[in-house]
């Protein structure tokens, strides 16, 4: 735990230097900026290209974007000024490899509002363009030139890195020096930066050093929800007053627990976990807290390491880290197939929690007599604990002679036993936490964008565990019928049911593992 | 069309145009012809490079002051100031550094300031023709004209090139004598007195006389020959859009002033294009233009420089209606005591709020140079007709009418209007919607 705490602080503290303050137009306010972050993988390159324009550029803009006339952009006319925005200035982005035109296509597009000067809005668009690369074992020239509002004043910015691709060669910085032009440079008098052309010399090996952020947004896999993105949009384009903050926090909630409530995300796998460990409604929430630390921990670690280091490329990580929290799912699973294995075998034991009926004061009733002194150990596995001497599932050892005196021990039992699903449940950052996270950093709000992940992670906990909670009851309820008419199948189907849910947690684990691994 | 004159005041105010040579900074290495943002760039390096370059800041303030002329963009304005306190801060007392700070309060505006900073230079050196440059632009902006016409004699005195014979003509045009104005800038042509994009912004300034004096033909030549020289020059291109528009070619006007302020917004550009579009039925593409206008005007108060003028007219016929532009005319009347286009400014505003009666001496104040301007005239018509004046507003209209019936293609339908009330001759220009 207390490593977790100092792997979150550690990623806070790498994010807050990440930011730099929003700053004005020391270039003016008529001035129309670019940024091109060129991030060169194996087989395709991605540019992340920022406009930012100044207020009159930026109210000129909105002019032509509302079609309605009425002053103001709604969702479609802004959807439509970004889309074709974006497809034009893909075009004016010239880019060949080996001297051959590799044609940009749009993979997403966002429009952000900042507050600028004299009460005026400055606006930037983010046009996230792709182009497949012929994959070469060798070395491939690669040349963009930047031919996009050639006759406007501004900054014009490119930035290459590669990601699983070195660059030999290169006559641009791997880093921003504007902060995809958010903080330009203000310790000194300066006319724009104009850099309007790269050439790259790469060669598949290490990446670079430094990632940017707005890159980093870039190399998410694809997915990302819309609802992610409009909220990136809508956080980007308030002042951040104190009910705004909890208005986009209650949001941040939302957007999580829906996020988890999506298809695809363990939620079968947890839930069958509660059910097949009998767990009750606080070790739900027990694994529920676990998700979140866990979901939150990894965004923000990913955002850290990405931002550190550029040696692995994060379209590799996602499917390895999917494999890995299916396959920490299918391993849970196994044990509890064990376990249930041999309730069965000894038999009766595991009715025990039918017992158990009111969870409101389930708390702190002894079991078999012995007392519980810590009100979290009280929901332990009966049934394991008796038959299951040799805890195999258990590092630390301890005695499971069926000694119930031994709360401590349970309760450390309990709480690890929650560890490895919890871990599995968040091990994957979802890529539009990691948006809403990028997104903070790329405003310059770096510390609202980890309190908006942390309450993404809250609110995707959440869901799981009130879907969690629902299944106990629903568990229980039935377990008491068991119980009151303990002849004809129900009675057998109590008894098989661990058995059935831990086969799901086990089979639930290796389709996720296996999905993460087609890339599905 | 006030902007634009305001345009030309600080082109001229500064002297030096916007390309201007480093004020009294023999240590530049005199580069050949460059943008501005080239020689912006240039003296950033030089400045990087050694910090105590006292030379270097002076020009690089001086050269920020021209850009924000030159492209109307408030910001550099902010960065003009820094630089000047940093050269301020190597060398306190630095008549070059005073000179830039006078030029500086002159495009801002503050014309008391710039006055006192230039007779404390002209005191300690009386030979510096910059310092009496913005001593006579200070006492034309204040209203002294007599006081300006006396700072010009000793300016050209001390160098009568171009910056004294540009000031020589202006002086001239507010005095009624247009033709003066001419052969003053003609002079200056003629002698060569400056090469490069100098002469193309003199050039330029000949072109808006010319035009002033309805001579549209010889107008459009100055403009040309200005282009040919530099191709950028912006008042050049808003000067031959209003030849267009004038010649009754409004969608081509339309054309070149929206691919103008598409790069650069300038407001005289954009007021102007606001007119045109209005004219052709576009209202909402008009709406837009001036929107612009204003969103300009906010920049350029949070940048510390005063358009209560300029604002003021636009507030009485496009912007926010009488009574705001009451409120800006009185202040530029304050700022800018008995200076004449201060006083039309809040004669007109005070006329479309109802209030002919409290215009009518400040009118009469606005006309007593005699200057020979269509806007002016008309404003003065209206005024006076409105008052019930209407042999003096008939005169006034004449004027106006006489002297470039192309003066407003926003006013001219209303000049119309007034011309068959009052009984007068309506010319083509002002019959057509």
């Amino acid at each position: 735990m207390r490593r977790l705490v100092t792997v979150a602080l550690a990623a806070l503290a790498a994010v807050a230097l990440l930011a730099g303050p929003a700053a004005a137009h020391p270039l003016g306010n008529f001035t129309t900026n670019t940024a091109a972050a060129i991030v060169v993988g194996p087989d395709s390159l991605d540019v992340t290209y920022v406009v930012d324009l100044a207020e009159i550029p930026a109210l000129q803009a909105v002019q032509r974007a509302d079609a309605d006339g009425n002053d103001a952009l709604d969702d479609a006319e802004s959807r439509r000024y970004r889309t074709q925005q974006c497809v034009t200035l893909a075009e004016g982005l010239q880019l060949e490899a080996d001297g051959t035109r590799m044609p940009l296509t749009v993979e997403r597009s966002e429009l952000a509002f900042r507050p600028g000067q004299a009460g005026l809005d400055t606006l930037r668009l983010t046009c996230a363009l792709r182009a497949a690369l012929p994959s070469s074992e060798g070395e491939t020239v690669l040349t963009l030139s930047d031919t996009n509002l050639a006759n406007r004043v501004g900054w014009r910015e490119i930035t290459a890195i590669g990601q699983g691709m070195t660059l030999l060669d290169s006559n641009v910085p791997t880093t921003s020096s504007s902060a995809q032009l958010t903080a330009y440079p203000q310790d000194q008098l300066q006319s724009p930066l104009d850099q309007r052309s790269a050439t790259l010399r790469v060669r598949p090996g290490p990446g670079s050093e430094a990632a940017t952020p707005a890159a980093l947004g870039n190399a998410l896999p694809g997915g990302v929800d819309r609802l992610a993105e409009s909220f990136t949009a809508l956080v980007s384009t308030r002042s951040l007053t104190p009910a705004f903050a909890l208005l986009a926090v209650g949001l941040a909630l939302l957007l999580g627990s829906l996020h988890a409530l999506a298809p695809g995300h363990g939620k079968t796998v947890v839930a069958a976990y509660l059910i097949s460990r009998e767990g009750s409604s606080r070790q739900a929430l027990g694994l529920g807290a676990t998700v979140a630390v866990t979901h939150t921990t990894g965004v923000l670690a990913l955002g850290l390491l990405l931002s550190v280091t550029d040696a692995i490329a994060p379209q590799r990580l996602y499917p390895l880290l999917g494999v890995a929290s299916g396959l920490l799912f299918a391993g849970v699973g196994l044990l509890l197939l064990r376990q249930a294995w041999s309730a069965r075998r000894v038999g009766g034991h595991g009715h025990d929690h039918g017992h158990d009926h009111d969870h409101a004061d389930a708390h702190g009733h002894s079991h078999g007599g012995h007392d519980h002194p810590h009100a979290d150990a009280h929901g332990h596995d009966h049934a394991r604990r008796h038959d299951n001497p040799h805890g195999q599932n258990h590092a630390d050892g301890h005695d499971h002679s069926g000694d119930h005196s031994h709360n401590h021990d349970r309760r450390g039992l309990s709480w690890r036993s929650l560890v490895a699903p919890g871990l599995a449940g968040g091990l994957v950052p979802s890529p539009s936490a990691l948006v809403v996270l990028l997104g903070g950093i790329a405003l310059g709000r770096a510390w609202f964008g980890v309190t908006l992940v942390m309450a993404y992670g809250i609110g995707m906990a959440a869901a799981l565990v009130g879907a969690g909670y629902l299944l106990v009851r629903a568990r229980d309820r039935m377990a008491r019928r068991v119980t009151q008419h303990s002849s004809g199948r129900l009675a057998r189907l109590g008894e098989v049911l661990p058995l059935v849910t831990a086969a799901l947690v086990t089979t639930g684990g290796l389709a996720l593992a296996a999905r993460a691994m087609t890339g599905a | 069309m006030a902007t634009a004159v305001v345009a030309v005041l600080i082109g001229l105010a500064l002297g030096r145009f916007v390309f201007a040579d480093a004020a009294g900074a023999p240590s530049i290495a005199r580069p050949g012809p460059q943008t501005p943002q080239a020689r912006i760039a240039a003296l950033e390096a030089a400045v990087e490079a050694n910090p105590q370059d006292l030379p270097s800041w002076q020009a690089l303030g001086g050269a920020y002051t021209d850009r924000a002329i030159y492209s109307s963009d408030p910001t550099f304005y902010n960065l003009a100031d820094r630089a000047l306190d940093r050269a301020a801060e190597l060398e306190p007392g630095n008549l070059s550094t005073m000179l830039g700070r006078a030029n500086l309060s002159l495009s801002l505006h503050d014309f008391r300031a710039a006055r006192r900073l230039g007779g404390r230079i002209v005191a300690e050196d009386p030979f510096s023709a910059e310092a009496h440059g913005v001593l006579v632009d200070a006492e034309v902006e204040l209203g002294h004209y007599r006081a300006a016409t006396r700072r010009l004699e000793q300016m050209l005195e001390v160098d009568p090139g171009l910056p004294a014979l540009s000031r020589t003509s202006y002086l001239r045009e507010l005095h009624g004598d247009l033709d003066g104005a001419v052969l003053a800038l003609q002079q200056a042509d003629v002698a060569g007195a400056s090469r490069g994009p100098a002469a193309a912004a003199a050039l330029t300034l000949l072109g808006d006389v010319l035009r002033k004096r309805g001579d549209d033909g010889a107008a459009e030549a100055a403009y040309q020959r200005a282009l040919r020289i530099y191709p950028e020059l912006i008042a050049a291109e808003v000067g031959i859009a209003r030849l267009l528009a004038s010649d009754g070619n409004r969608p081509r006007a339309i054309k070149v002033l929206t691919a103008l302020t598409e790069r650069l917004p300038q407001p005289a550009a954009l007021t102007l294009l606001g007119e045109l579009l209005a004219l052709e039925g576009r209202e909402a593409e008009a709406a837009d233009a001036f929107a612009l206008v204003e969103a300009t005007a906010a920049l350029q108060r949070d940048a510390g420089q005063d358009t209560d003028l300029e604002m003021a007219l636009f507030a009485a016929d496009h912007g926010d209606g009488p009574a705001a532009a009451v409120r800006l005319g009185r202040r530029a009347w304050r700022a800018r005591p008995d200076n004449i286009y201060a006083a039309d400014a809040l004669a007109w505003a005070l006329h479309r709020a109802g209030r002919d009666t409290e215009a009518l001496p400040l009118m009469r104040r606005a006309l007593r140079l005699g200057t020979s301007d269509a806007l002016l005239r008309y404003h003065a018509a209206e005024v006076f007709a409105g008052a019930g004046r209407d042999q003096q507003a008939r005169q006034q209209l004449r004027e106006a009418r006489d002297t470039d019936p192309w003066f407003s293609p926003h006013h001219q339908p209303s000049a119309g209007a007034l011309a068959r009330q009052l009984g007068l001759r309506v010319p083509p220009a002002w019959t057509r919607p």
